[in-house]
């Protein structure tokens, strides 16, 4: 499925699909080698806040956070990852719940059980907490409360965002 | 506690016995109303009882018991408004109530109201009623939203495979509430049967369920107050309050064998815990059920809400339009309210006028005059304040605005240890602590509430901005007085957040609070529903701490007038008539001095009251702040009022209180040796940190709830006083040298 370049696993082979973004991105991986199609591998970082390293025909490439988050690719294999990394607009499916003790308890008591699809509507002024819509039902979690809920990418929004527009 | 609940159900009962004197006749029907926060369940209360109703709190906990009564057919139905919850577990005071309230007093019928659209999540409490084996109705409440929305519910298949009885109701639209009674009554008259369902669970479950039935069968003790399928769905998912009932009971043994088994089976076959197996059970049930029953009609524009909301909390505009909000509150409770509290002062002025004509002079007139008109004004003159607060506090939490501006402002308190709910208690703190405690009540967590409140006081409120004006005024130049003010404030802000932090890490180290919360559509609220809100608080306020302020404050009176000395009194009468009889000065000069004579009398009673005296007895503590008897006396007529403060020096100094007077006390604040500027930040910080008035800390107590609190209250903000006017007098020595 088509997933974010920084949604994948280490070791993962992928292809580069589409950038979600201004020609300006596009220029600036081609300034780093890599094109649209182009088959990587993913090295390490997706993890971490920092850049990506990937390798392309035995190249060890480093994209910048920004630009790795646009950047659209093919992967077969599955990625967990914490709900905290996902970005604005992208739906996802539960798969596991790590948290424990009473936020447990109120967030499946609100429904957020394993397979339930949820999207991250937006994240506050400020850039913590979050609002995710779960059918139809919109909560607000704090990023440490999403960090240990584990999601798989369902659906990647493609649209490009603007970046000033008043309606995000 | 219990029995004052009782005391106020029989208090209840005789009220409407006074108004239907066929009571004996009618039978009661006691209802209970459960349902998920933001279901409308408040509205419907409302549409249901009317004004005939009361609120309360639920023993031993600050959360609001709401309950009234109305008359259908023969019968008096009573209704008693559960606390909003998304579940019956125990993991918040809401659920453990409405829980027990079910499963104890047994309530003839248990009414539970859905938010029609949104049933995936409303059902969920459901099927918890359904364990219960209460007698239910579901209400499927806001059906006209649904019918707007072109959605179409099958009523009767859900209602098949829910196995319950259920009502379309709106409380806006007003449909639904004569059927909604008349499913009561016939339910409680057996007209309709009581359908007890069950949910089935899948075969792991089920087999684990039966074998603790069987178990929990043996205890007979149990199983005829507990329904045993409840208890062993309780015992799967971990239930602390079950547990603890049980694991005392001889047949725990078994059951203990039982719970491993489920441990491991569930942990082998599913990778999982019973507890979460359960929950994702119920949901796929609540899924099928909604698949079969409710059409959706495919959404193909952006909801209202939606667009709402990307008005309202974007990234850019989310900020200001949050500020806009809280300036509006802010403006609307304190400048819109000075209007009705000017009305509120010049009435009881004029009653003040009115008495003094009728009664004699002397004690007794004073008593009335000083002590009781004074006093009732001094209650009632908050009332404008809580009621445009909680009008607004109830429109924003109505509409749904309250989530989302605890949403866009939390990462701020976070950082603090609060919760972004805690934001416009603590604004109004600036303007008045009496609605600032009240407004806590938004807050849902204890600790965050009990924190909050502990730090209101910080936040320096309006009152005691006079006496900022005269100390900062006299001592400092018109330049720097104004940046002593601002430092008084941002002291008091920066103390109120640090205390936060360090409660929330010291007091309420082991609690980690879930800021979880929905985001409910927005909604208009119905004008009653915002009506009832603010008039409940006023009454509340009124009754539960209106009484004990009057007390307070005649007795606060009374100490600062007696004891009265007779000597004091002998003799400036005597030098009273001295002058009226000396006819070497003009008329004129004779009032004069006659006035001033009278002034000084007055600071010298004071001076010599109970209140006058403790403050004396004070003085060594104030001592190393540099504060002198006159500085101690004013302090503690402080706790009265701060605005009395200004006035108490004003009599110490024997300048009477008028308004010209204010700049003789300058002077006279000015030619003290004692007094210079060190002394002058020292009494600042300390006026702006120690214990608010007498009517805001009988609210604080009425808010926390415990001796305890109260008490830890009084205790940090007299030493956070002490303790920073000590820091800032002997600092601010080493500045301006003695």
């Amino acid at each position: 499925m088509v997933t974010r370049l920084v949604y994948c696993n280490e070791n993962d082979n992928v292809t580069i699909e589409e950038v979600v973004a201004g020609n300006g991105a596009l220029e600036n991986l081609k300034e780093l080698g890599i094109y649209l199609q182009d088959k990587i591998s993913v090295i390490e970082g997706c993890r971490s806040n920092g850049p990506i390293y990937i390798s392309k025909d035995e190249r060890k490439i480093a994209i910048g956070r920004g630009l790795a988050e646009k950047v659209l690719v093919n992967s077969i294999a599955d990625a967990t990852i914490p709900l905290s990394k996902i970005k604005v607009g992208d739906k996802v499916e539960v798969v596991k719940m790590n948290s424990s003790g009473e936020i447990r308890y109120r967030l499946l008591d609100m429904g957020l059980v394993k397979g339930v699809k949820l999207k991250i509507l937006r994240v506050a002024p400020l850039g913590d907490p979050v609002e995710v819509e779960m059918d139809g039902f919109n909560i607000s979690l704090r990023l440490n409360e999403a960090e240990s809920i584990l999601v798989k990418p369902v659906e990647i929004e493609k649209n490009k965002r603007k970046r000033f527009s008043i309606f995000s | 506690m219990r029995k004052i609940n009782e005391k106020d159900l029989a208090y209840f009962l005789n009220d409407e016995q006074s108004v239907h004197p066929n009571l004996e006749k009618t039978k009661q029907i006691l209802v209970a109303l459960a349902g998920n926060p933001n279901s409308g369940k408040t509205s419907l209360f409302n549409k249901l009882v009317g004004a005939n109703q009361r609120v309360g709190n639920w023993a031993g906990v600050t959360v609001e018991r709401y309950e009234g009564s109305t008359f259908y057919q023969d019968y008096q139905i009573k209704i008693i408004d559960l606390p909003g919850t998304y579940s019956l577990t125990t993991y918040s005071p809401e659920e453990v109530i409405a829980r027990n309230f079910i499963v104890e007093e047994k309530p003839d019928v248990v009414i539970n109201v859905l938010d029609s659209t949104n049933l995936e999540r409303n059902l969920f409490l459901t099927t918890q009623l359904i364990d219960i084996q209460a007698n239910l109705i579901v209400a499927l409440n806001m059906i006209d939203e649904v019918e707007s929305q072109e959605t179409k519910i099958d009523f009767d298949q859900l209602e098949k495979l829910l196995g319950i009885h259920i009502v379309p109701t709106s409380a806006v639209k007003e449909i639904g509430i004569e059927e909604l009674f008349q499913h009561v009554v016939d339910l409680y008259t057996g007209k309709i049967e009581a359908k007890h369902n069950k949910l089935i669970f899948s075969d792991l479950s089920e087999y684990l369920i039966e074998k603790l039935i069987s178990i929990i069968n043996t205890d007979k003790e149990l199983s005829e107050k507990y329904y045993p399928r409840w208890l062993a769905l309780k015992l799967l998912v971990n239930d602390k309050v079950i547990y603890e009932m049980m694991h005392s009971r001889p047949i725990w043994i078994k059951i203990h064998k039982v719970l491993e088994e489920a441990i491991q089976k569930v942990g082998k076959e599913f990778d999982s815990d019973p507890e979460m197996l359960l929950k994702e059970e119920r949901y796929s049930f609540i899924r099928g059920a909604i698949k079969e029953t409710v059409s959706y009609k495919p959404k193909t524009k952006r909801s209202t809400t939606e667009i709402i909301d990307s008005l309202l909390i974007n990234r850019i505009t989310g900020l200001p339009i949050f500020a806009l909000f809280m300036w509006g509150i802010f403006q609307g409770t304190f400048r819109l309210g000075e209007i009705p509290m000017t009305w509120i002062e010049s009435l009881f002025g004029e009653l003040s006028t009115i008495a003094i004509k009728f009664i004699p002079d002397g004690i007794g007139r004073s008593i009335i005059v000083d002590g009781v008109i004074a006093g009732v004004g001094g209650v009632l003159v908050f009332l404008p304040n809580i009621m445009i607060l909680f009008l607004a506090l109830s429109f924003l939490e109505g509409t749904g605005y309250m989530a989302r501006a605890a949403f866009v402002i939390d990462k701020v308190m976070h950082k603090f240890g609060l919760h972004g709910k805690s934001f416009i208690p603590m604004i109004t703190g600036f303007g008045c602590s009496v609605p600032a405690f009240m407004a806590t009540r938004t807050l849902k967590s204890e600790s965050d509430r009990i924190t909050t409140l502990l730090v209101i006081p910080f936040m320096s409120c309006g009152a005691k901005f006079p006496v900022y004006v005269l100390i900062a005024g006299t001592f400092f130049d018109h330049n720097s007085a104004g940046n002593v003010l601002f430092g008084i404030y941002l002291l008091g802000v920066v103390l109120a957040l640090i205390s936060a932090r360090l409660m929330k890490s010291i007091l309420f180290k082991d609690m980690s609070e879930p800021f979880v919360m929905e985001l409910p559509p927005y909604r208009m609220p119905t004008f009653k529903t915002l009506m009832f809100q603010m008039w409940f608080r006023a009454s509340q306020y009124l009754r539960k701490a209106g009484t004990i302020i009057l007390f307070a404050s005649v007795l606060i009176w009374l100490a600062s007038n007696f004891p009265k000395n007779e000597k004091i009194e002998i003799k400036f009468q005597s030098e009273i008539q001295n002058v009226k009889r000396d006819n070497l000065i003009s008329a004129q000069e004779k009032e004069t001095k006659m006035q001033l004579l009278e002034l000084k009398k007055n600071s010298a009673q004071l001076e010599n009251s109970a209140v006058g005296q403790i403050g004396k007895m004070l003085e060594p503590l104030v001592q190393p702040l540099g504060f002198d008897w006159k500085l101690g006396i004013s302090i503690v007529t402080g706790i009265a009022a701060k605005e009395i403060i200004v006035s108490t020096m004003g009599t110490l100094y024997a300048l009477g209180d008028g308004e010209n007077n204010s700049n003789a006390l300058r002077e006279k604040l000015l030619s003290n040796e004692n007094y210079n500027k060190s002394v002058a930040l020292a009494f600042l910080v300390f006026i702006l940190l120690y214990i608010p008035c007498f009517a805001a800390s009988i609210v604080f107590h009425r808010e926390a709830g415990k001796w305890k609190w109260t008490l830890f209250y009084g205790v940090y903000t007299m030493s956070a006083a002490w303790i920073m006017a000590f820091i800032t007098y002997n600092v601010s020595k080493l500045f301006f040298g003695n």
